[in-house]
């Protein structure tokens, strides 16, 4: 039993082990050493990511991005899940269903729509933009997950402001969001996640060296020909680092979320 | 959670967008915004480009350029955005032929701008830059490289396996010959790049073409020749299935990418002979640095018996070039830029730093110390006819119609003939 | 409780003005733009039924239909094998939540990556098979990456199943978490083997949670596969790993006969749209969102 759990732990940790070593091999030397450990290690592939490839300037765009589509994320998760889960009015049920229904289509299918949307609303080549479409493509799986929590609420809660005279508005900034929080961090975590690796709507809508992301950025970096595997180690590395911190960080909180709306039946 | 509602208003001001068309400043300067795809290669290009920028602005001092990396891979979506939208950059950078043709409403033409430097540039190239390939019709696009391919072998490697190093195989039986001798020396007769799209064959199959029709290659674009039916390039495809059995190509060829991982591997003295590029990369600068400038020779081609040509260099006219938007509104400034990249200083600077091979006539190419290309270019040009395809095909169906037949033989021989007559036939059906 | 309604509409506003202006829209303007020819610049013409008749006679899309039937072959695997890790897990194993947090690593990557990531490891000289060359399993280094059929079932078994294992083994320890300890002892007391208390016992606790991971796979396999096997294979070798998603991907954005592409998205959308309605059905019968 530990023999095939161990196995598949290796078999987790060698890709990101892998791409490590990779990463301070020189391109010289990963001609003949391709797997195993560096003779000579260098970080020569990350001073090209980071210094040449102007990757600090995306990394920054990143952090800047991400926290700004976050607040719209959240904003929208949060009040939408609150109705939906706690609530009461007519057509709940099915515009519901219709959320749910809009999660399914893919990027490929929205794209060159999207695309022309933007254009006409002036929203290409700005934040603004790219943050609404996010919030648009990820926002119906966040209120889906703020839904159900927010379903478990006691009605007493809902029931007892209501008693105080509490607009729904208040009842939301001072009871509601306190109590989702725990949930509210896991959305937070799983948003950032699918925003930070997010690739075919970014490509489209920043188009500006000023504009684009770490995960753009490592695509730029890709170029005509491809890349060396050793810098492509390195971009790869560059690029997860931030989710991968996010995770260490946050394990409890995320392995947590991931299962809401299973517990049920 | 304050902060955080006032950070957003702030963050969508901050980010209200950028637009990209060119601006004309208060006191009558340009600002010429260039869009390419190479510019994001910061080793190779963009330090090149830096450099002939700022030259071009040293000697235009109205003009200020604003030049952005685009990535390669969608590239072409965000032209037609910009088409689309009717405003963006000035000067827009395009792969000559097919890529370009579509936008030709959109690309002003040149021919005035350039009637003082014309005869630097090969009417050749000035045809295949004009609208739709029509040397009768105006210039659309200044030619910034030309392109090519062949066979590059190692010297040392040669003589290591006992075969003449200053002679290349002149025909079929040679060529096969040579592969068996260094086979049997131990040494890869042919480095290989067939992971993903397998580049190799493509190329290959590019230089047997140029045997094959000669200058009658255009033809393949007008429906007057065909792949089907013609038994020479039923026999290249033959051959290419021989290399294969009788394991003369690279047997690593498979778990290798063409770009760069083959290159690589062949500028490391892996194996004997590559099937390599003339412009950009995995070139005759790339390999001389790394194998010593006499330590690489040069054949454009195999010959065989059912092949009416020999010896044909097959090229592209125009590998890239820039273009200027008909929305400019400054197309003497625009056209300033263009020429500083195709002609005198900028372009010597363009072909010595990112070893691409200029079409401009008076580069001085002795003056770069690789005589090999000096050699590779005393033949003239027969059309690659590659650029005659449609988009789709001509930069991913072909390769994929290689992989099914050569490398996981999933296709026969005959079915090979017949896709790529496809894709002849798609040409004629797209007019 | 009028007022609770309007606020409640306001509430949602955001998210469903969202969802009009940039999901619905988009997917109903394709199907729109399937009866059209146009090449992403200029005019539109109108074609009527033409773009159809042409993809139903298209090699290149059946070839897709097949493809992405095989992946969806790889689901059932995908379901069982999570299910069975986590009945294990849930035994108590020491330090189990630590192998739980390493085998979400790969989700934490991100397709994109792992894509990358897979396509140097599975090459025939990769260090998959370096490693097994290694551990004497020699006849098992195989050439992943270049023999269709393989190539298709790498994909089949990397993405649909090893990729969402770690997600999976979250998602149905959490809901096997929920299980009423007393029907583990009442089939202990039966005297009842470890398989059989699988199959009676905690298997039909969590018939809700299997179902919801069913259609969650389908979702991902016929509508987020892109982005990997676009870096994992680009398609290929030759066509092997071409999906439809692929395929509307190769006609929108590599040879931007848009129309066509739209056509194309139309197949798509017909197929995600009967997904959802399972989806849909899923959620009516067990909501207490009700």
């Amino acid at each position: 039993m530990y023999g095939v759990l161990g196995i598949f732990a290796l078999m987790a940790l060698y890709p990101l082990f892998f791409v490590l070593i990779t990463s301070l091999k020189s391109p010289a030397e990963y001609v003949s050493n391709k797997l195993l450990m560096p003779q000579s290690p260098t970080f020569g592939n990350f001073y090209h990511v980071w210094v040449k490839g102007n990757m600090l300037r995306y990394f920054v765009n990143s952090c800047i991005l991400i926290p700004s589509g976050l607040v719209v994320y959240l904003f929208v998760c949060i009040t939408a899940g609150f109705a939906f889960g706690r609530l009461r009015f007519p057509h709940r049920f099915p515009l519901f269903l219709a959320v749910l229904f809009l999660m399914i289509f893919p990027q490929m299918l929205l794209s060159i729509q999207i695309f022309q949307i933007c254009r006409k609303l002036h929203l290409v080549n700005s934040y603004l933009g790219l943050i609404l479409v996010w919030v648009a493509y990820f926002g119906p799986f966040g209120t889906y997950i703020m839904t159900t929590y927010y379903a478990t609420v006691p009605m007493e809660i809902v029931e007892s402001a209501r008693l105080d005279g509490t607009g729904v508005y208040r009842m939301l900034y001072y009871i509601m969001v306190p109590i989702a929080k725990p949930m509210i961090i896991i959305i937070v975590v799983i948003g950032t996640q699918s925003m930070w690796n997010e690739l075919p709507f970014s490509l489209l809508l920043l188009q500006t060296e000023q504009l684009r992301t770490i995960t753009q950025g490592l695509g730029m970096l890709q170029g005509q020909y491809g890349l060396d595997d050793t810098t492509l180690s390195a971009s790869i590395l560059s690029a997860s680092l931030v989710p991968l911190l996010l995770f260490v960080f946050f394990q409890r909180q995320i392995t947590m979320g991931s299962y809401s709306g299973a517990v049920k039946g | 959670m304050c902060v955080l509602l006032l950070l957003l208003p702030s963050m969508m001001l901050w980010s209200a967008g950028t637009k990209e068309s060119g601006a004309q400043k208060a006191d009558g300067a340009a600002v010429i915004t260039v869009w390419d795809f190479k510019y994001g290669d910061v080793q190779g290009v963009q330090p090149a480009m830096k450099k002939i920028d700022d030259l071009i602005m040293s000697q235009n001092p109205g003009i200020t350029i604003k030049h952005v990396g685009q990535p390669n891979d969608n590239y072409y979506q965000l032209v037609r955005a910009a088409v689309q939208a009717g405003e963006g950059p000035d000067v827009v950078m395009f792969h000559g032929g097919v890529q370009a043709y579509e936008f030709d409403d959109y690309t002003i033409a040149m021919d005035s701008y350039i009637a003082d430097w014309r005869s630097e540039i090969s009417e050749f190239s000035w045809a295949y830059c004009s609208e739709s390939g029509d040397a009768t019709k105006p210039v659309h696009m200044v030619p910034l490289t030309t392109q090519g391919f062949g066979i590059y072998y190692n010297k040392a490697l040669f003589k290591q396996a006992g075969l003449d190093p200053e002679k290349a195989p002149a025909d079929l039986d040679e060529f096969m010959a040579a592969c068996e001798k260094l086979k049997k020396a131990g040494i890869v007769p042919i480095v290989a790049g067939l992971q993903g799209s397998p580049y190799t064959l493509d190329f290959l199959f590019r230089c047997f073409v140029a045997n094959i029709y000669g200058d009658e290659v255009k033809n393949l674009g007008t429906g007057k020749q065909n792949f089907a039916g013609n038994a020479a390039f039923k026999r290249s495809a033959e051959i290419v299935k021989e290399l294969f059995s009788k394991g003369y190509m690279d047997p690593a060829g498979t778990s290798t990418p063409y770009f760069m991982d083959a290159a690589n591997n062949f500028a490391a003295g892996k194996g004997a002979m590559f099937i390599g590029l003339l412009s950009d990369v995995c070139h005759w600068k790339v390999f001389g640095d790394a194998l010593g400038t006499d330590g690489v020779g040069y054949f454009p081609t195999i010959n065989f018996p059912q092949a009416k040509y020999k010896d044909q260099q097959v090229g592209q006219p125009a590998g890239i070039g820039y273009s200027v938007m008909t929305w400019s509104k400054n197309p003497e400034a625009a056209m300033k830029v263009v020429e500083g990249y195709a002609r005198g200083e900028g372009n010597a600077i363009w072909m010595g730093m990112t070893g691409a091979l200029s079409p401009n006539k008076n580069v001085d190419i002795k003056s770069l110390g690789y005589p090999l290309v000096a050699e590779i270019l005393e033949r003239p040009f027969v059309l690659d006819f590659n650029t005659l395809l449609l988009n789709e095909d001509a930069n991913g169906n072909f390769d994929r119609y290689c992989a099914q037949a050569f490398v996981s033989n999933e296709i026969s021989i005959d079915k090979f003939v017949e896709v790529s007559q496809g894709m002849l036939d798609n040409v004629q059906n797209a007019r | 409780m009028k007022s609770e309604a309007r606020e409640s509409y306001l509430l949602i506003a955001p998210l469903m003005l969202l969802l009009l202006v940039f999901i619905l829209y988009p997917v109903l303007a394709n199907v729109y733009l399937s009866f059209f020819k146009w090449k992403g610049l200029g005019k539109a013409t109108f074609i009527g039924f033409a773009n159809y008749r042409t993809m139903f006679k298209d090699e290149t899309f059946w070839v897709s239909i097949k493809n992405t039937m095989v992946l969806l072959l790889y689901i059932p695997l995908g379901v069982m094998l999570p299910i069975l890790i986590s009945a294990l897990l849930r035994e108590g194993l020491k330090g189990w939540s630590i192998f739980r947090a390493i085998i979400y690593i790969p989700n934490i990557l991100g397709y994109v990556i792992m894509g990358m990531i897979s396509s140097i490891m599975f090459r025939k000289l990769g260090p998959l098979n370096n490693v097994l060359v290694g551990v004497g399993l020699k006849s098992l280094a195989l050439d992943w990456l270049s023999i269709p059929k393989l190539t298709l079932n790498t994909l089949g078994l990397v993405y649909g199943v090893w990729l969402r294992l770690g997600f999976g083994c979250i998602f149905f320890l959490a809901a096997m978490s929920s299980i009423d300890e007393s029907l583990y002892d009442a089939a202990k007391i039966d005297g009842a083997l470890w398989w059989r208390t699988f199959w009676n016992v905690t298997v039909p606790s969590i018939r809700f949670s299997i179902e919801f991971w069913v259609v969650l796979s389908f979702i991902e396999i016929l509508a987020r596969a892109f982005p990997f096997i676009y870096t994992f294979s680009r398609g290929g070798p030759g066509f092997a790993t071409f999906t439809l998603e692929y395929g509307i991907y190769n006609e929108g954005f590599v040879a931007f006969n848009m129309g066509y592409a739209s056509t194309w998205a139309s197949v798509l959308f017909v197929v995600c749209a009967v997904i959802a309605c399972f989806q849909v059905a899923l959620m009516r019968k067990n909501s207490d969102v009700q």
